[in-house]
């Protein structure tokens, strides 16, 4: 149950990340949906699937545009083991922690891709002010999306019988 | 568990992710491609679902919205219909004398494109690129390179396909070029996609313009067809900005798409009659 509520999220985070109109003015920034899924497996298991949902994630974004296979894959890693790492260190389900890994994932993420992309050649001449705008766009988006992204699939999570039942707990 | 079997489970995750990477990271282009390609044409139907219920909702609220100028909306498609048929019964005429012309002469008939519909499923999924994948692909005799328009002008290029989507890279990305002239004068130029402005305008820049020729705001960008890849008579924009380069050699400016890129739904690819795989 575990894998297929892993699955269906990231599947379902990566149509809606296709279809939401991106911000334009702020470097085409996109919400972070497949992030979102991304941090909340990084906050809420172990290594494994840490590592098993960073690796899909990363394949859906770069299957679903024209990235190269496996950059997103090592972004997506990097920051779920980062986070992973130091999830016993705050309050891992706490809305305000969500928010602020948010914030600090998006534009980590959006770094290490423009790295990638112009050190590859395949962005040549991308100016580093784009991916600026772009990575405080993707960091605005990711606070918003951070915190929905993981209530819902938490909620998944415990009405597949993933997660021990918490009722009447809400968003915040 | 004693603490070797821990350290050994960890050295052995820490070398089997590195590999993973690795091995991700390095596919050759063509391994990378095509499973790029089995990934998007697994999805793909569900994409077309999600996106086809996403669009009657905002068609529905369009709707809504813009009940009360209803009838105007009407009366105004109306005329445009008219208008619209008289031109065709006209072109129709001068198709006809056209080719009997041709044919006294001895020329070599033009070629003659088909346009293939399709439909805008999504957009790049990571904003890295302004690229819209369509629900076409190899199974419908989508190639690399082919030109995609809309009722309003030129959209962009196929850039890669599998079997059943194609991605479009749009005219306003910085990786597309397209060979331009401007309507009416002859002069040739290159039309290149630049970074969105802060407002999210969308703009191309034109470069190479002779600057002995006058151009002005509002001249008609249309397709050269020099480069083989876009067909000659395309709109593409009007010019909204011109001057001269550092070197004082060329002019140079700015061009608005005519069609709206951001709200790209149905779309056309061209494709030269009996064109086969590249």
């Amino acid at each position: 149950m575990n894998r297929l509520v892993l699955i269906v999220s990231l599947l379902t985070c990566a149509m809606l990340q296709a279809i939401l109109p991106a911000w334009v003015s702020m470097g085409q920034a996109v919400p972070p949906l497949i992030l979102g899924a991304v941090l909340y497996y990084a906050l809420s298991r172990d290594n494994l699937q840490v590592v098993e949902s960073a690796i899909i994630g990363g394949c859906l974004q770069d299957a679903l545009g024209k990235i190269p296979f496996g950059f997103s894959c090592l972004a997506f890693v990097s920051i779920a083991l980062l986070v992973n790492h130091y999830r016993e260190r705050v309050f891992s389900d706490h809305w305000f922690t969500h928010m602020i890994m948010g914030i600090g994932a998006s534009a980590w993420v959006t770094l290490i891709l423009y790295f990638l992309l112009v050190g590859g050649g395949h962005r040549v001449g991308l100016p580093f002010s784009f991916a600026m705008s772009k990575a405080l766009g993707m960091s605005l988006l990711g606070v918003v999306c951070m915190p929905i992204t993981y209530w819902a699939i938490e909620k998944l999570d415990r009405s597949m019988g993933n997660l021990e039942p918490q009722p009447g707990r809400g968003l915040l | 568990m004693n603490s070797s079997t821990v350290k050994r489970k960890s050295w052995i995750f820490w070398l089997s992710l590195s590999v993973i990477l690795l091995i991700t990271l390095n596919l050759p282009t063509p391994v990378g491609r095509a499973f790029k390609g089995a990934i998007r044409d697994l999805l793909a139907p569900v994409q077309e679902l999600v996106t086809s219920y996403s669009r009657r909702l905002g068609n529905a609220g369009d709707a809504i919205r813009g009940w009360g100028t209803l009838p105007e909306r009407h009366e105004a498609l109306r005329a445009e219909l008219v208008e619209a048929r008289r031109q065709l019964v006209e072109l129709e005429d001068l198709r006809k004398e056209n080719y009997l012309l041709r044919q006294q002469l001895g020329f070599q008939s033009r070629t003659s494109w088909n346009l293939i519909p399709g439909q805008v499923i999504a957009r790049d999924i990571s904003g890295w690129w302004q690229s819209v994948r369509i629900q076409l692909g190899g199974n419908q005799r989508v190639f690399p390179d082919q030109a995609v328009i809309s009722t309003n002008g030129l959209v962009g290029k196929v850039a890669e396909v599998s079997g059943k989507t194609a991605e479009v890279l749009l005219i306003s990305d910085p990786a597309c070029r397209v060979a331009v002239r401007i309507d009416g004068k002859d002069v040739y130029a290159i039309l290149q996609g630049q970074a969105l402005t802060w407002k999210g305008r969308v703009l191309c820049k034109i470069e190479f313009i002779n600057k002995n020729i006058e151009i002005r705001e509002g001249d008609k960008v249309i397709t050269s067809g020099l480069g083989g890849v876009f067909p000659p008579g395309i709109e593409v924009g009007r010019i909204v900005s011109v001057e001269l380069d550092d070197h004082q050699l060329h002019q140079l400016g700015e061009v608005e798409p005519s069609v709206d890129l951001s709200g790209l739904s149905q779309i056309f690819v061209m494709r030269r009659e009996g064109e086969t795989e590249p």
